[in-house]
């Protein structure tokens, strides 16, 4: 083992890589995209709510993916750097300045419907989802990044709710859960096994699986969109940071 | 299936607002800190690394004798080896191959080694070496013959003492190496070491940063101004528990003040066997320690690091001076202030259990005096013993509570304090009711046992009084007889003297007195003819036998 890299320590091929590494171009490629487009759908449209109305960011949302998925911007994607997270919040940027160009463009050529560039975020039903995050509290960037931190937390513990409704313990799963984060006092924990019907001593360990699990979880989709191992920390120091900083 | 998800509005963890339709009504920042935290090498395949065993080490070492493996963790592991040259043991210590994954790794490893070897100090544990062979960076460090101060605390409870011992060498350590801009970040029970000789080291200095510096991102993101790039240097890494709050939230503040806030947590947990939790209860409010060491402790671990000691000298001149004045306060042979006094009756158990004890005959006149160093019961007559002064130390009493004397003792109950106490290794007991005025009414009586309890308890327990209760010894001096009655100390030779008295001569006297009123006023006998009645030499002779009876076991028990 002298001298090699563990085995464990190597860097699997990820959605990220295969995209950046293809430029979007081959069909993996295309397929790995639409996957990560799917998860982190929200954070651009959160962020395209800051600058438009709850529709009109809806609709723009749909049209920029819809353009990313050609693959057309990936082309500026260089190669073993950045990563999703930062080219997502990049290419929604440009995106809209495009399109701001182009209002701009259309209005000067006679349209005379004008519309409102002020960011007009009306309390609707996203806004409700949305309450723990104050969006005019922060920059946008370290707005979209918390937006991202919390899809990424959701998506993780998604994950693990769909692995437990395959194994038939969705319901054990949502007992448990709450204790990821904290830790049950023993009352606590015993009501919580004598409701699973099992022993403390089974139910701890089960929480203490879960925790890995979701540790493990949390690190596979951090991966998906970085370049490296040695990213996966990084990105998640990163997001606990956005979470955190106020 | 209804049980327990607790549906708190703020994260129980952060007291952050939480809503209950993200991430399942968890705190995604708590989450993803837990994600980040528990990064122990067994659960997260990715990280996961088996150390080198001794054989696979030591052809990359030739110059070493690499003798066993001592410890691994997440950075590393450690191997103890003898330098062939000089034939000193030293601690060998090799990183762990992913933290060095990064090419710029080699050039900050140099950097940081040459850092740490002019860290020289002799409560430091020395770098002689570092270097990297084809496979691992390692490091040569002193070999510390002893243990780590987890596995002291796991051999059993430190002292207060000890444990105030351990800190002021920690600090001129931690001070020395403040002043050179080097904070260790990771002090915990597990890197401070202790050797044969009792002397303390510090371990894994700057170890932490330099792994914290490989997290380091190789480029800025694209999208991030230059500052948020930094703070993604600042990965959260550390052992939670001894981690200051900021080398959590912010790990771009961190400064020395965090490894004050760590070694505050060790020092609480070697005084009350755990780590503080979120309450931050006062160590001696879960162990009985002196109540001046709560605010010292409790100072290092404030949140907030302006609230703490703002240098590690500070924190030890801080220790320093309350373990002096300790040791005064124990030196001092002066005449400490009375706190309360009063007259008592006194009795031990052993006292109980004889003949006229268990009737409580055992008063004698005496006056008990509360100090802050001790409980004396002072003798003012010498009836049944010699005039003696008998002392508890405050420090000996293991326990003080209320009890209560059998029914023959007092119908209506009347109570006692009862103290245990260390005397030559043996915990003994003592009881006494104090007593305060003439003829009380029984539950003002015990309430001052009740207060002479909680009074004695204040003091035992380090605490000031929260109430002195007062006693005036005049009115009762002349009724009262207290008495240390201990059969350990000299009493006993008096002893067969009450059984006399109360075995012989009482129930003599008693028989002989209602005989003769009975044949004198129910038999209408004449008293000149007393001595003609044959029932009248009857009740001379069983008086005689009950007089002879009690003289035989009063001798009987002097022969004890």
């Amino acid at each position: 083992m002298n001298g090699s890299i563990p085995p464990d320590n190597r860097f699997h091929t990820t959605h990220w890589t295969q995209v950046v590494a293809s430029r979007g171009n081959s069909p993996a490629a295309q397929q790995a995209l639409r996957e990560l487009s799917v998860v982190y759908y929200a954070p651009v449209e959160f962020f395209l709510k800051r600058y438009r109305n709850s529709d009109e960011a809806c609709d723009l949302t749909q049209s920029f993916f819809a353009k990313l998925l050609e693959g057309e911007s990936l082309q500026r994607v260089e190669k073993s750097k950045g990563r999703f997270r930062s080219y997502l919040l990049g290419a929604v940027k440009h995106f809209l300045a495009d399109h701001d160009d182009r209002q701009r463009a259309t209005k000067r050529a006679g349209d005379k419907e004008a519309k409102s560039i002020s960011a007009s975020s009306t309390s609707d039903d996203a806004s409700e989802r949305n309450d723990i995050i104050d969006p005019r509290g922060f920059p946008p960037d370290a707005y979209f990044d918390r937006q991202w931190a919390v899809t990424l937390v959701e998506h993780s513990i998604e994950t693990l709710r769909q692995q437990a409704t395959t194994l038939g313990d969705c319901s054990r799963f949502d007992v448990r859960k709450p204790w990821i984060v904290t830790a049950a006092t023993p009352d606590e924990a015993e009501q919580a096994a004598s409701s699973l019907g099992t022993t403390i001593g089974a139910y701890n360990v089960a929480v203490h699986r879960l925790r890995k699990r979701f540790r493990q979880v949390v690190e596979s989709h951090i991966a998906e969109t970085v370049s490296s191992t040695a990213e996966i920390h990084e990105e998640l120091n990163y997001l606990i940071l956005a979470l955190t900083t106020t | 299936m209804q049980t327990t998800p607790p549906t708190h509005a703020t994260c129980p963890n952060c007291k952050t607002p939480i809503n209950a339709s993200v991430a399942a009504g968890l705190c995604p920042a708590c989450l993803l800190k837990h994600a980040a935290l528990n990064d122990d090498t067994e659960s997260s395949p990715s990280t996961q690394w088996t150390p080198p065993t001794v054989a696979e080490l030591a052809s990359s070492f030739p110059q070493y004798e690499i003798l066993e493996l001592i410890g691994r963790g997440g950075m590393g592991a450690v191997y103890k080896a003898i330098q062939k040259s000089l034939g000193r043991p030293v601690a060998l210590k090799i990183l762990a191959p992913q933290h060095a994954a990064n090419p710029s790794f080699a050039s900050r490893f140099a950097q940081e080694a040459k850092t740490l070897a002019e860290v020289s100090h002799p409560n430091i544990v020395a770098v002689y070496d570092f270097g990297q062979t084809e496979s691992y960076y390692f490091l040569t460090m002193e070999f510390v013959d002893g243990v780590n101060l987890r596995q002291a605390m796991n051999a059993g409870r430190l002292t207060p003492e000890q444990a105030m011992a351990i800190v002021p060498p920690i600090c001129q350590a931690l001070q020395f190496a403040h002043e050179r801009g080097i904070v260790h970040r990771d002090i915990k029970p597990e890197n401070l070491l202790l050797d044969k000789e009792g002397h303390v080291k510090i371990a894994d200095f700057g170890i932490v940063r330099l792994m914290r510096k490989e997290a380091e991102p190789y480029s800025p993101s694209t999208s991030k101004s230059s500052t948020s790039s930094d703070m993604t240097g600042h990965s959260v890494l550390g052992t939670p528990q001894y981690m200051a709050p900021e080398q959590r939230e912010a790990p771009s503040e961190v400064d020395h003040r965090a490894d004050i806030y760590s070694l505050g947590v060790v020092l609480y947990e070697m005084l009350t066997g755990e780590v503080p939790d979120k309450n931050l209860a006062a160590p001696s409010t879960k162990v009985q320690i002196d109540v001046r060491l709560d605010s010292i402790v409790l100072r290092a671990i404030q949140q907030q690091p302006e609230l703490r000691y703002q240098t590690a000298a500070e924190f030890r001149t801080t220790v320093d001076t309350f373990v002096s004045n300790a040791q005064a306060a124990d030196r001092r042979p002066t005449s400490p202030k009375t706190v309360i006094s009063g007259l008592g009756h006194v009795t031990t158990p052993e006292r109980l259990r004889t003949f006229a004890g268990w009737f409580f005959f055992h008063h004698g006149r005496g006056e008990l005096i509360l100090d802050h160093q001790k409980i004396t019961f002072r003798f003012q007559r010498s009836d049944f013993s010699a005039t003696h002064v008998n002392e508890i130390p405050l420090k000996s009493i293991r326990s003080v509570e209320v009890g209560r004397f059998p029914a023959w003792v007092n119908m209506s109950g009347l109570d006692y304090v009862k103290i245990g106490y260390e005397e030559h290794g043996r915990v003994r007991m003592i009881y006494f009711n104090p007593a305060s005025r003439g003829w009380e009414p029984l539950a003002s009586l015990n309430q001052h046992t009740a207060d002479w309890c909680a009074t004695i308890n204040d003091f035992v327990n380090g605490r000031p009084p929260l109430r002195v209760p007062t006693f005036s010894p005049s009115h009762a001096r002349d009724w009262l007889n207290a008495d240390l009655c201990s059969v350990q100390n000299g009493v006993r030779q008096f002893h067969w003297l009450r059984i006399f008295l109360f075995s012989s001569i009482a129930p003599a006297s008693v028989v002989l007195i209602v005989s003769i009123f009975y044949l004198l006023a129910r038999q209408h006998l004449p008293p000149t003819e007393l001595w003609s009645n044959g029932a009248f030499w009857i009740i001379i002779f069983t008086s005689w036998a009950a007089f002879a009876g009690g003289l035989a076991r009063a001798a009987k028990s002097t022969r004890d």
